[in-house]
C-alpha cells in the first residue's frame, strides 16, 4: 500500500468542442447582422426560429429547434420586432388592409380595427412571430355579432330592446301622474269619510282604512319612482347609444371582413396561416429577385 | 294789400302744392327705381324711399307701397341685374303690396319684407306663412345678415320635411346667396353669409348652448345606415360624402367656450362650391343629427338682430287667391261706395219723380174740380212741377243702367243713405256752431 500513486482525474480536452459551439454562435450573430443588414426578413425569420420554419415553410416534420442560438438575440427582442415591423405592416395593408397599427412602446404594435369614428382596440401584432394576438373580449364581440347578423341580428339588439320598453314604461309613469293624483284625492276623500262615522262602525272601518292607506303608499311609491324618471331615461339613452355606437361599430368590422375575405371564417383562416402567407411570400419575393439579378 | 279772402286761397293752393310735389318727388323716386339699370340709384332710390313719408294732409294717396314693399322692389330690381332666376312676384290688381314666391316649390310659402320699426331700420325678409326671418337688410348701413336658425328651420326642417327637393330648397338657397353676393360685390355690403358661406378655408362658427355629449357617437350611429362613415380627425370627426366632399367636425381648445372646447363645422371640396346649408338639404342623416343637437350647438348668426327668430305667422291663401294683374284697379270696397252712392241718386230722383206725379196727379185733379176758376192760374202752376220731372228723371235713368243688377248694391245703398241722413241730421245741429267758429278762426287771423 505504499506509494500507491492517486489516479490523476484526467479531463479531455474540449477545446474543438467549445471552439466549434462558439464559432455557431459568433456564425448564428453574423449571419443574423448579415440578414439583418441586408434586409433580408426570411433569412432572419428563418435564423430566430428554424424549427417553426423548416416545419412550416420547407414542411420538413419534427425538425430540431435552435432555442439556445436564438436565445444569444432575446433581449434584442424589441428592436427585432420594430425592425420585422416595418416589412410585415407593408404586407398587411394589403392583406388586412382594415387594420391600423401604432407602436405603443419600442416594438410592440397595437391593433386598431378600422378607421372610423371610435374603433375598437383590437389587440397586438407580434412581428417576430408574425401573429395577430387579438383581445379575447374584442374578438369574442365580434364572433358572437357574426352569428347573430346570420338570424338579421344585432349584437345589442336585445338589450336595446329592452331599454327601449324600459324607456316607454317610464314614460307612462310619467304620463300616468294625473290619474293618480285623481285616485290619491279619492282615496283621501274615502278616508275622510270614514274618519267621520269612524266612531260607530270601528271595526269594519279599521280594515277599510288600511285598505285604503296601503293603496295611497302604493301611489306615494309610484310617484317617487316617476320623479327619478327623466335622470332613468337619460341614463338608459346613454346606454343606448354606447350599445348602438358598438353595434355600428361591429357591423363595420363585419362589412370590412367580408368585402375582404368573404366571410368570417375564411378571415380566421387567413389570420391562423399569417405566418406561412407571409414568410412564404418573402421567400417568393427573394426568388424572385434573384432571378431578376 | 291784398284781401282776406285772396290769402285764404292762395295759402290752400300753397298747402295743396306742397303735398303735391311731394308726392311728385316720391313719384320720380318710385318711377328711377324701377326703371333705372344703373345699380347706384337703383340702391339710391330705395334709400330715399325708406325715408320718405307721404302722409300729405291736403292731398291724400290713399294706396301707397309701404317700406317694406320698397326693399322686395329694390331686392327684385338687384337680382335682375344680377340675372337670378327662380322666383316671381305677386301682383294684387287690388292692393300696392308685392309678394315674392318661387316660381318651382310644390308647399304654399310667400316671402315679403317687414320693416324693423326701432331705431336701427333695415327689414327682415320672412316666410309669411311660417314667421321664418330668413336675413336682415339694413341700406343705410349696407349690411346683410343671414339667419341660420331661420333658413335652416324653413327650408331644413319644414320644407324638406313636406317633400320639398333638394334641389327646389337648393334654387331658393341659390337666390339668397347669390344676391348677398351681389349685394356684397356691387355694394361692398358687409354680408354675414354663416350657414350659405361655401369657401373651404371658412370655419363655421357656432352657439355652443350645451356641452355635447355623445354627439358625435350619435352621428356615427346614425351614418351606419349609409354610404358614409364617420372617421376620426384630431379633435373630432370628419366624413367624407359625395363629390370629394368632406364635412369636419371638430374643437379647438379654448378657455373661454363652454367646456373649454370651440367647436366648428368645415365643408371642404376643393372647389369652394357646398356650403353647410347645402349639406344639410343632401344629407338627410346629417340634417336629422344637426336638428337633433341645435340645443346643443348651431350655426351662429347674429344674436341681437335675430333676437326675435319669427314674425306672427299669416295665412297666405289671400295671397295666392287675389286677382293679379300688372293693371291696378279699384278694390271692391271702394266699388261697393261707389254703386251705393248711384244707387242713393238713382232712389232720390225715383222719389223726386213719385213726388213730381203725384203733384201732377193732384194738380190735374185740382184743375179738373176747378175748371171754371181761374183757368190761366192754374195752368202756369201745373207746368212748373212737370218741369221738374224732366230735369229729376235725366241722371237717374243713366244710373239705373249700371246699378240695378245686384242685391248687396241694394242692401249698401240702403245702409250708405241711412248714414248719409244721419250725417245730415249731425251737421245740421252744429251748422250754426261752425259757422260761428269759422268767423271766429277768421276774425282771429284779421286781428292778428
Amino acid at each position: 500500500m505504499e506509494n500507491m500513486p492517486y489516479i490523476q482525474t484526467e479531463i479531455p480536452d474540449n477545446e474543438n468542442v467549445l471552439n466549434n459551439k462558439l464559432n455557431a454562435k459568433v456564425k448564428y450573430v453574423e449571419d443574423v447582422t448579415t440578414a439583418l443588414n441586408e434586409h433580408d426578413d426570411r433569412r432572419v425569420y428563418e435564423l430566430i426560429n428554424s424549427k417553426k420554419y423548416n416545419e412550416l415553410i420547407r414542411g420538413v416534420e419534427h425538425a430540431d429547434d435552435n432555442r439556445s442560438l436564438a436565445s444569444l438575440v432575446t433581449d434584442l427582442q424589441p428592436d427585432l420586432s420594430h425592425h420585422l415591423a416595418d416589412k410585415l405592416i407593408q404586407y398587411l395593408a394589403e392583406a388586412f388592409p382594415f387594420f391600423y397599427y401604432q407602436e405603443s412602446a419600442l416594438g410592440v404594435f397595437e391593433v386598431y380595427f378600422g378607421n372610423w369614428w371610435d374603433r375598437a382596440y383590437f389587440g397586438r401584432l407580434d412581428p417576430i412571430n408574425v401573429q395577430f394576438k387579438f383581445k379575447q373580449e374584442e374578438y369574442q364581440k365580434l364572433v358572437e355579432s357574426v352569428r347573430l347578423a346570420a338570424k338579421g341580428q344585432r349584437y345589442h339588439s336585445a338589450a336595446i330592446d329592452e331599454l327601449t320598453k324600459t324607456n316607454e314604461e317610464l314614460q307612462q309613469l310619467v304620463e300616468k301622474q294625473g290619474e293618480r293624483n285623481t285616485q290619491r284625492q279619492n282615496l283621501e276623500n274615502q278616508l275622510a269619510q270614514l274618519d267621520e262615522k269612524g266612531g260607530f262602525f270601528n271595526r269594519p272601518s279599521t280594515e277599510e282604512r288600511d285598505n285604503l292607506k296601503t293603496q295611497l303608499s302604493a301611489l306615494d311609491e309610484e310617484d317617487e319612482q316617476a320623479e327619478t324618471v327623466p335622470d332613468q331615461i337619460e341614463k338608459n339613452n346613454a346606454t343606448i347609444l354606447a350599445y348602438s355606437k358598438e353595434d355600428t361599430i361591429l357591423i363595420y368590422e363585419q362589412r370590412a371582413i367580408n368585402e375582404k375575405f368573404g366571410s368570417f371564417d375564411q378571415f380566421e383562416a387567413a389570420a391562423k396561416s399569417l405566418y406561412v402567407d407571409y414568410v412564404k411570400q418573402l421567400a417568393a419575393v427573394a426568388e424572385g429577385g434573384q432571378a431578376d439579378a | 294789400m291784398p284781401n282776406q279772402l285772396q290769402n285764404r286761397v292762395e295759402n290752400y293752393v300753397g298747402l295743396l302744392n306742397q303735398n303735391i310735389h311731394a308726392i311728385q318727388d316720391e313719384l320720380n323716386q318710385t318711377q328711377q327705381l324701377v326703371e333705372s339699370s344703373e345699380p347706384g340709384t337703383v340702391h339710391l332710390m330705395a334709400e330715399q324711399l325708406m325715408q320718405a313719408h307721404l302722409e300729405t294732409q291736403w292731398v291724400q294717396v290713399p294706396r301707397q307701397y309701404s317700406h317694406a314693399d320698397y326693399f322686395l322692389i329694390a331686392m327684385d330690381r338687384f337680382m335682375q341685374l344680377d340675372g337670378v332666376t327662380g322666383y316671381s312676384v305677386l301682383l294684387p290688381v287690388e292692393k300696392e303690396t308685392v309678394t315674392l314666391v318661387m316660381t318651382n316649390l310644390n308647399v304654399p310659402a310667400a316671402f315679403a319684407f317687414e320693416e324693423n320699426k326701432d331705431q336701427n331700420g333695415g327689414a327682415y325678409f320672412v316666410e309669411l306663412s311660417t314667421g321664418e326671418r330668413l336675413f336682415y337688410w339694413s341700406l343705410e348701413r349696407k349690411q346683410i345678415q343671414f339667419n341660420a336658425r331661420g333658413i335652416i328651420d324653413l327650408l331644413v326642417g319644414n320644407f324638406a320635411k313636406q317633400h320639398v327637393t333638394v334641389e327646389q330648397n337648393q334654387i331658393i338657397a341659390t337666390m339668397l346667396t347669390e344676391f348677398g353676393r351681389y349685394m356684397e360685390r356691387v355694394f361692398n355690403y358687409s354680408v354675414d353669409f354663416n350657414l350659405l358661406e361655401t369657401r373651404d378655408d371658412d370655419v363655421y362658427q357656432l352657439i355652443q348652448h350645451a356641452e355635447p355629449q355623445g354627439m358625435l357617437d350619435k352621428l356615427f350611429v346614425l351614418s351606419a345606415d349609409t354610404d358614409y362613415f364617420l372617421q376620426s380627425i384630431p379633435n373630432g370627426a370628419g366624413v367624407m360624402l359625395d363629390d370629394n366632399t368632406e364635412v369636419r367636425i371638430f374643437f379647438v381648445n379654448d378657455a373661454n367656450a363652454l367646456g373649454a372646447q370651440r367647436w366648428h363645422f368645415q365643408v371642404i371640396d376643393g372647389r369652394d362650391q357646398y356650403s353647410w346649408l347645402d349639406i344639410l338639404l343632401k344629407y338627410d342623416f346629417i340634417a336629422n343629427w344637426y336638428l337633433s343637437e341645435t340645443d346643443t350647438l348651431e350655426v351662429s348668426y347674429d344674436q341681437l338682430v335675430f333676437a326675435v327668430q319669427t314674425t306672427q305667422p299669416t295665412d297666405i291663401q289671400s295671397i295666392f287667391t287675389a286677382e293679379q294683374g300688372t293693371t291696378p284697379m279699384l278694390d271692391e270696397e271702394v266699388l261697393a261706395a261707389k254703386r251705393a252712392a248711384e244707387a242713393q241718386a238713382k232712389e232720390a230722383a225715383e222719389k223726386a219723380e213719385r213726388e213730381a206725379q203725384a203733384a201732377t196727379e193732384k194738380a190735374e185733379k185740382e184743375a179738373q174740380a176747378a175748371e171754371a176758376k181761374a183757368e190761366a192760374e192754374a195752368q202756369s202752376e201745373s207746368e212748373t212741377p212737370e218741369a221738374a220731372v224732366d230735369d229729376a228723371t235725366v241722371d237717374p235713368t243713366e244710373v239705373t243702367s249700371e246699378t240695378d243688377d245686384t242685391e248687396t248694391a241694394v242692401d249698401s245703398s240702403e245702409s250708405t243713405s241711412a248714414d248719409a241722413t244721419s250725417a245730415t241730421s249731425t251737421s245740421g245741429k252744429t251748422f250754426e256752431e261752425e259757422i260761428g267758429e269759422a268767423l271766429n278762426s277768421s276774425n282771429n287771423t284779421s286781428e292778428g
